[in-house]
């Protein structure tokens, strides 16, 4: 039997389970945006950001080659186990793409009369805070002066950025739309010993010095003007094309980064 | 003493990353910590080298994990991996006793190690141990109980240079060693197992840790070796079983 959904590695048909509902399998995020009216326009005035919801994966399966009250006692106990903690689900139509989330419902049931089938129908409710699937594999680009173009999912992306330049070397980091157009840009001014790194965080916003002891700073002071953080979005890219954004660096850098999906 | 009328406590940290194997690491976390916590120290003290998939190279921090993409062709995509360099060692805790266990580690080969690929060792690499290295150019596990070791060493044909390997094997609670070697997804070979091994009960005294490319303080990778997956798990599970393991 095919593959159908993987929870934290191991396929449901590997478990002795029959997927037989499921879904959402090819939904977008949801987008709310609230308005508000304004009096004497034809029309609301838009929210300047949207919200999403978490995503909700429910999928239905049938118990397969149990014939014992034991079996079917054991697998839910394993399969209660697997769904313990952080939950990663993989889809056998994109294995490379993951959602992460927390169980919500995990419902058994047994058709009646309960007291001849063996076999149970299970039901499990994932609800992932980050409603995208993300690259289960990261990447890594080294940027230079030379624009890299840098790959974008459907989904926007943000990652860090790291250099190990030693010395009070100022640099920025600059990110452009595939027109060139320079849409933000992270100027740093460091203090670096020799064997030091030192992190951009694009997500937090946060730079972080670690020594050559492992030890790690939040440095925020060195995050000088004028810096403009960003993330890298899918409509700064013409992804059909295959051209990206791009990223450039005054001091050589290694940006590691992990793309996102709406499905 | 009568049982109380309280409902067991929830998780408290279930928003936590949890793995059910002694210990799993993987590069694509881009950590040097275990997925279900495990504190990793990696040391290195020198700078390294790393390249993009378009082998633009970078140069790395004293303290800095050399994590690179790396095109592994027989897999068709980009993997993670953590490339080790001649004297980096990655280690956690080993604060579990010896018993029955099974370990899995995939890697992109290089060269046969000059050292240990992995251990579970003291720093002074006495006492109770367990390691992979490579003799006479086929790799070897050992299990040594303080006292007396065993050891199971492949026959058959080493990788080549960037094929993909994975190596795995149990120690029986008998203390019995085994271990396999698949390349590029094939059909897995194996060393003739070895005798029983009464296990100590602890592992080397002191300072026993998980080691990858270390036994003891000594570093055993001649360098260029790409690692993506680590595990430890419990009992005797098949190959399917211990790669799907979390």
């Amino acid at each position: 039997m095919a593959d159908s959904i993987y929870i934290n590695g191991s396929s449901l048909e590997a478990l002795g389970l029959r997927l037989v509902d499921g879904g959402p399998s090819l939904d977008g995020l949801q987008r709310s945006r609230a308005t508000v009216p304004l009096p004497g326009r034809a029309g609301h005035l838009s929210s300047p950001f949207s919200t999403t919801e978490p995503r909700v994966y429910r999928f239905a399966c049938f118990t397969t080659g149990i014939t014992t009250v034991a079996q079917r006692l054991a697998l839910l106990d394993y399969y209660s186990d697997l769904l313990t903690g952080p939950v990663e689900l993989r889809f056998v139509d994109g294995t490379t793409r993951c959602a992460m989330g927390i169980c919500r419902v995990f419902q058994g049931a047994v058709q009646s009369p309960t007291f001849v089938n063996i076999a149970a129908t299970i039901t499990v409710e994932v609800v992932c805070a980050n409603a995208a699937r993300y690259e289960s594999e990261p990447s890594m680009l080294v940027l230079g002066t030379t624009p890299v173009p840098v790959p974008v999912g459907t989904v926007a992306h943000g990652g860090y950025i790291i250099t190990t330049t030693s010395g009070f070397t100022p640099f920025t980091v600059t990110y452009r739309s595939v027109g060139g157009v320079a849409l933000g840009q992270i100027a740093v001014s460091p203090t670096l010993a020799s064997g030091d790194y030192l992190i951009l965080d694009l997500d937090a916003h946060d730079v972080v010095k670690v020594d050559t002891a492992g030890v790690r700073t939040r440095e925020k002071l060195w995050d000088t003007s004028p810096t403009t953080w960003f993330s890298i979005l899918p409509r700064d890219a013409d992804r059909r094309a295959g051209a990206y954004a791009t990223l450039e660096s005054s001091i050589p850098a290694a940006y590691y980064f992990r793309l996102n999906w709406e499905n | 003493m009568t049982m109380p009328f309280l409902p067991p406590v929830r998780d408290q940290a279930e928003l936590e990353n949890a793995s059910h194997c002694i210990l799993h690491w993987r590069a694509r976390d881009l950590s040097v910590d275990g997925v279900g916590g495990q504190l990793g120290a990696f040391s290195r003290g020198t700078s390294g080298t790393i390249e993009d998939p378009v082998f633009a190279a970078f140069t790395t921090g004293a303290q800095q994990p050399n994590f690179e993409p790396r095109l592994w062709g027989i897999i068709g995509y980009t993997p993670m991996t953590l490339r080790v360099g001649p004297t980096d060692i990655l280690n956690w805790e080993a604060a579990w006793r010896p018993k029955a266990f099974a370990w899995y580690l995939e890697f992109l080969f290089t060269a046969m190690p000059v050292g240990a690929l992995w251990s579970i060792s003291n720093e002074a690499i006495s006492g109770a141990r367990f390691f992979l290295d490579a003799n006479g150019g086929r790799y070897r596990v050992q299990h040594h109980n303080g006292t007396t070791a065993v050891a199971a060493t492949l026959s058959s044909t080493p990788p080549a240079t960037d094929d993909r390997v994975e190596l795995y094997g149990y120690c029986s609670a008998s203390g019995q060693v085994s271990l396999y070697q698949r390349i590029n997804g094939g059909e897995a070979t194996n060393a003739v197992n070895t005798a029983t091994l009464t296990p100590a009960s602890t592992w080397g005294g002191g300072t026993a840790r998980a080691r990858l490319t270390a036994l003891g303080t000594t570093s055993g990778v001649s360098g260029g070796h790409r690692f993506r997956t680590f595990k430890l798990v419990a009992g005797a599970p098949t190959y399917d079983q211990i790669v799907s393991a979390f």
